[in-house]
């Protein structure tokens, strides 16, 4: 493997590097690749993608350190630990393999809900509300008071953002569904029951995402109920739910399931203990299976999964579970290229998981100081 | 009769002389600083660039100086010919474009040699 890689980069070189060719009427050498000034290297690489940034640093020494001062890294989210005792929660970096500790003693007693652009949604039972907390700026933001029974409530953009919108769907009938959103600026929280043609069943083991000002609902049994948050609209989708194979449908076949967004498509992870995860991709008429996700990386968790592109450290063509193996350190995921768990394992019951242990959340660009604390 | 338009002279580095329209020499703003702070003669001298480059430097600042501004698809299909050359001409006109300070020449000539690269990857 590695002779082969070794041939092909030799090729690339020389490719590259084809000779040198007199121009006629002037008698002065065109400039090669090798003899570009960097700073015309620099903004040749900066237009590469990071894989082929990557490809091409190892064409020579000149290039390597070229394309790494140019190379852009996206950041990977973090899972986010809740501790069933105590206050001490764990940040694990699956890219840079790192763990952090910290003290959070406003989180006593709440469970964990949402997460997105660097915060989390909680709620705390006793006293009936909704909270908003940053852990990397300790910034709070309290909701109005507002009862969660078994239901699961998401958000739109971070509380700071004046467009943010908390959303939450309660079951009434099979037809019937109330649905309360407040913005975190609200005195209180608006409800209004809406009626589905179709049938949909709202319980804790729905899927919440929120894309291009609509709230998408995936059901326990895959229906797709829609919240479009400027017209104030409820329908449910009429695509019905993926055909899985039969294995899918042994017992908790309704918790395996995770759903995230990427570049406005809607995507849904199907799990089962004995079979390799399918990821679904929703279209006009159906749900088509994923053979590749296109470079991108999934972070499913129970409550919230998050896509990421141009990742360092990390699979491509993967899913990333918040089950960390501590021995080696390593994430478990799922790589869609090669068709199996790493590390291999016979089989995973997500289903089975706490959903309200962890979560990956998205650490903000400089973090720095809530590493030092 | 079109109103007056100042010419400019520009000389390459073998001593070739090129007249050409200020409009058209602006979109150069290494040359536009020349000229406005008075640090050129009445001819300019650009010792980093052959004729043959300045050639075809000249040749697409005139297209994009005079073609008219909503004509995308035109200036477009023009660009993609345009760059369609030999590469190591292409490294020229990168060059040019470098030291002339043309941005938009800039990115087009970098964008295609990025190309190139992405091919052989």
């Amino acid at each position: 493997m590695a002779g082969r890689k070794k041939r092909k980069l030799k090729l690339i070189a020389e490719a590259l590097n084809d000779g040198q060719i007199l121009d006629k009427d002037v008698r002065e050498p065109v400039e090669l690749w090798s003899e570009l000034p960097t700073e015309l290297l620099e903004l040749i690489i900066s237009r590469l993608t990071l894989k082929d940034n990557i490809c091409i640093s190892a064409v020579c020494k000149k290039w390597q350190s070229v394309a790494v001062s140019v190379r852009v890294v996206q950041k990977s989210p973090w899972i986010m630990h809740f501790p069933k005792h105590g206050e001490l929660f764990e940040f694990y970096d699956p890219c840079q393999r790192k763990t952090y500790l910290v003290e959070l003693p406003e989180l006593r007693s709440c469970r964990v809900c949402y997460a997105k652009d660097n915060w989390i949604l909680l709620y705390k039972p006793i006293t009936q509300r909704l909270l908003f907390f940053n852990p990397f700026t300790r910034e709070l933001i309290k909701l109005p008071k507002f009862e969660l029974s078994y239901q699961i409530v998401a958000f739109s953009t971070a509380p700071t953002s004046p467009n943010c919108l908390v959303f939450t769907v309660r079951h009434v009938s099979p037809t019937v569904v109330s649905i309360s959103t407040c913005n975190p600026t609200a005195t209180q929280w608006s409800t209004v029951n809406y009626r589905n043609r179709l049938p949909f069943v709202s319980s804790i083991w729905n899927k919440l995402v929120f894309s291009n000002g609509l709230f998408y609902c995936l059901s326990l049994t895959g229906w797709l109920g829609i919240y479009d948050t400027q017209e104030h609209t409820w329908t449910v989708c009429g695509v019905p739910p993926p055909k899985c194979p039969e294995n899918f449908y042994s017992k908790n076949w309704w918790k395996g399931k995770f759903m995230t967004e990427y570049q406005g498509d809607i995507l849904v992870i199907y799990t089962c203990e004995n079979e390799n995860p399918i990821v679904y991709k929703l279209e006009q008429t159906n749900w088509t299976e994923m053979n590749t996700l296109g470079g991108v990386t999934l972070f499913a968790s129970f409550l919230t999964s998050h896509a990421r592109t141009d990742l360092l450290g990390v699979m491509r063509n993967s899913v990333y579970f918040t089950k960390v193996r501590f021995y080696g350190k390593r994430c478990i995921s799922y790589s869609l290229d090669h068709g199996r768990y790493y590390p291999k394992k016979q089989c995973h019951d997500w289903g089975e998981q706490d959903p309200f242990e962890s979560i990956w959340i998205e650490p903000p660009e400089d973090f720095t100081d809530f590493v030092k604390s | 009769m079109a109103s007056e338009s100042k010419m400019i002279m520009l000389r390459s580095s073998n001593n070739e002389v090129f007249e050409v329209e200020e409009a058209l020499a602006f979109e150069s703003q290494t040359i536009k600083h020349m000229i406005e702070h008075d640090c050129a003669d009445t001819v300019i001298p650009l010792p980093k660039v052959s004729s043959n480059i300045l050639a075809k430097v000249i040749e697409y600042c005139k297209k994009h100086v005079t073609s008219p501004k909503d004509d995308n698809n035109e200036l477009e299909s023009f660009d993609a010919e345009f760059v369609n050359i030999d590469k190591n001409v292409l490294f020229g006109l990168m060059s040019a474009a470098n030291y002339l300070n043309i941005k938009s020449f800039l990115d087009l000539t970098s964008q295609a040699l990025a190309d190139i690269i992405e091919e052989k990857c």
